[in-house]
């Protein structure tokens, strides 16, 4: 069982954690998607949503996976970050260019883009959760309504703003992320590259479209 | 003659592993551009004996595009500006008059600089070692219709065979990574039957030596396909992702064993 675990730690052991979690988080982002959509139907259908999710046997055990997964999901980008970082040695390139064109940059800039989410996502979690934002009362983790306290952190605009250039970040984040977590555990094949480029992009932007209304709604609206 | 080159090279000079580096300015005149970029560089050697002074150590053999030694980062792009070749098999006439042009060792930790566009590639050796072989005594040419192989999966094989070992993918990827090679290697063997007796095991190996060598791990960014003068294509690196998953579940490890 030893070598199980080395292989888990190993370059593509770590790669396909990377990506699995990866995933697990981007069917996080369509369902939190889905659920906050309800904003927009007015207090009584967010209340009611937000309702049903605390009441909700399943919620806390789906909050702990979820840090399990961005925990895991942070640590083995960083580790192999780190690695990918040492491997290049001592002098690196007098001049490099790309033989490749594109987007190559894309995989370039996920450690930042990473990086940039990650403080949006505790910033998040502490506005939505743990703090009483504005004047409005009703708190996400004590189970109250939380319509308005919700409105009171979208409609604030440097809120607001950092939301959406965390989210317009996550664009380019899940679009390469997507496809190369199909790439590490080897699901991708050449007659399906073109096909899982278009679903990463397509996603990502749909998905991240969607999270950006909500604060733009909200500063027009309240 | 006219239609020839005058350039500025600016090359990178090494004594040894423990030395510092430092570039180089050279200038050479009347570069033909039939001359291959090697023979380039021969001419810029002679000129520098003649002068009395210590020639540029470059790697080359079989200047055919078939052996993999003579790699060089050349203006930023491994084995320089064009696709699918190698720097022995580039010409002259790919650059114009007066240009300049940038030349360096590949760069990556387990390729340690031995002397001036010189390394060390010997982890690509260890990693064959490792796993990179197969134990059957295969004998005398065997009859060709008692292996049955379909043809695509000789295509395959024969596309990751064309891998000539250069080390372009490590230094034109970011993150010093190994896996197109690695994925190469074992993708060549996976896909026959002759490479069936161990092939959970070699995976677990080579992947094992890869990163004791201090490789990077693959980001998919796709540089190393690009820069590959064999043309081996990164599908490689996923069916290396998909043979490590398939050896980690359905193998019984890295060491022989009877179960195999
Ligand atoms: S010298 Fe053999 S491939 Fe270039």
């Amino acid at each position: 069982m030893k070598w199980f675990i080395e292989a888990c730690a190993s370059s593509i052991g770590r790669k396909v954690i990377t990506g699995l979690t990866g995933l697990f988080l981007c069917l996080f982002l369509l369902i939190h998607l889905t659920g906050n959509l309800n904003l927009l139907g007015g207090e009584a259908k967010f209340d009611a949503y937000a309702n049903f999710m605390h009441a909700n046997p399943a919620t806390p055990i789906l909050e702990i996976g979820l840090l399990a997964g961005v925990f895991l999901h942070v640590a083995m980008a960083l580790g192999l970050a780190m690695k990918n970082t040492s491997a290049r040695g001592d002098s690196s390139y007098a001049m490099v260019r790309s033989k490749r064109g594109g987007d190559h940059v894309m995989s370039k800039v996920m450690v930042y883009t990473g990086l940039v989410i990650l403080v949006f996502l505790l910033l998040h979690v502490y506005q939505m959760r743990f703090m009483k934002f504005g004047a409005a009362k009703g708190l996400c983790a004590t189970g109250e309504p939380c319509f308005n306290s919700t409105i009171d952190v979208l409609k604030h605009a440097p809120t607001a703003l950092f939301y959406i250039l965390a989210c317009v970040l996550l664009i380019p984040h899940v679009a390469h992320g997507f496809q190369s977590a199909f790439r590490s555990l080897g699901l991708h094949n050449e007659r399906y590259n073109g096909l899982f480029n278009k679903i990463s992009y397509g996603f990502a932007l749909a998905v991240m479209g969607g999270f950006i209304s909500l604060p733009v709604w909200a500063l027009i609206k309240f | 003659m006219s239609g020839n080159l005058n350039l500025t090279l600016k090359v990178w000079r090494q004594k040894d592993a423990k030395s510092a580096g430092r570039f180089e300015t050279y200038k050479v005149a009347d570069i033909s551009t039939d001359m291959s970029f090697l023979e380039m560089l021969d001419v810029l050697n002679e000129q520098l004996q003649n002068e009395g002074k210590e020639p540029v150590a470059f790697d080359h053999d079989c200047r055919e595009g078939i052996c993999g030694s003579c790699g060089l980062m050349i203006n930023g792009h491994a084995h320089g500006p064009d696709r699918a070749t190698t720097t022995c098999q580039l010409h002259m006439r790919r650059f114009h008059d007066g240009e300049t042009i940038v030349i360096e060792p590949w760069r990556a930790k387990p390729f340690p600089v031995i002397r001036d566009l010189v390394v060390d590639r010997s982890a690509f050796d260890r990693i064959i070692q490792r796993g990179g072989y197969v134990s059957v005594n295969t004998g005398n040419a065997p009859e060709a219709n008692s292996t049955p192989v379909p043809q695509p999966n000789q295509m395959t094989a024969m596309d990751a065979a064309a891998c000539i070992g250069c080390g372009a993918c490590v230094a034109s990827c970011k993150n010093a990574s190994a896996m197109l090679f690695v994925g190469a290697k074992v993708s060549q063997y996976a896909v026959l039957p002759q490479g069936r007796p161990e092939r959970e095991r070699r995976v677990l190996r080579m992947v094992a030596q890869m990163d004791e060598e201090g490789f990077g791990a693959c980001t998919n960014t796709l540089e190393c396909e690009a820069a590959c003068p064999a043309g081996v294509k990164v599908s490689n690196i996923q069916r290396l992702n998909r043979e490590y998953l398939r050896a980690l579940f359905l193998g019984t490890g890295p060491e022989p064993s009877a179960e195999d």
